[in-house]
């Protein structure tokens, strides 16, 4: 999957530390996150929509063609 | 006002967590110290004690400190978010199944005349392992 985390974090001037607080979860997942090298659960996933008042699909998408 | 009581409770967050993380890597590090001491002492009073029913709660006794070392260590486990959850699966499938394997085959090896091992080398080869497992899991999501 692909996401605009990163992009929607630096819009904030957060570092992914902050984010990271933010979501209860480790700064490296948020990187792993923002890499695409993991997959958020739904849970997660609702909580980083609910942070940039976003929904979720507008974050991730499926592949790289649609965003 | 809710904005700052947010930040607070994140910077509370992120200060219980890094605490209690930091308790109960210290309590592990403190249980395997005394796992180490204790097991000397067993060792060296075991053979004073032979002859005598004592010399078995002295031979599991080591086991105590290694309860505790694990009882901190599955704390931990429970601090831990969902993608390090599933590092900490990975390796440890990887851990249990290298184990199974490892020691299967050198069960069958034992028939074939190899020397017989002691059991207690299986605890820290799960280690090893779990160690290994975890290194190549948590490249994967680097």
């Amino acid at each position: 999957m692909k996401n605009i985390l990163r992009n929607l974090r630096a819009e904030r001037e957060w570092s992914q530390a902050d984010l990271a607080a933010k979501l209860e979860v480790s700064r490296q997942t948020v990187n792993a996150i923002e890499t695409g090298k993991y997959d958020p659960s739904l849970p997660l996933a609702f909580k980083i929509a609910a942070i940039f008042k976003k929904r979720i699909e507008e974050i991730f998408s499926n592949n790289e063609n649609n965003e | 006002m809710s904005s700052v009581l947010y930040i607070r409770y994140e910077n509370l967050y992120k200060l219980t967590m890094k605490k209690s993380e930091k308790r109960y890597t210290i309590q592990f590090i403190a249980a395997m110290l005394a796992y180490v001491v204790v097991l000397f002492v067993c060792v060296v009073l075991l053979k004073q004690f032979l002859d005598s029913w004592i010399r078995i709660p002295l031979a599991v006794a080591p086991l105590i400190p290694v309860l505790f070392g694990l009882y901190a260590f599955l704390r931990k486990l429970s601090l831990l978010d969902e993608m390090q959850t599933r590092i900490q699966y990975e390796a440890i499938a990887f851990a249990s199944l290298a184990t199974a394997m490892l020691t299967l085959t050198y069960g069958f090896l034992e028939l074939a005349g190899f020397p017989r091992l002691s059991m207690t080398l299986v605890l820290p080869l799960i280690g090893f392992l779990w160690g290994i497992g975890l290194f190549v899991a948590k490249r994967r999501y680097r």
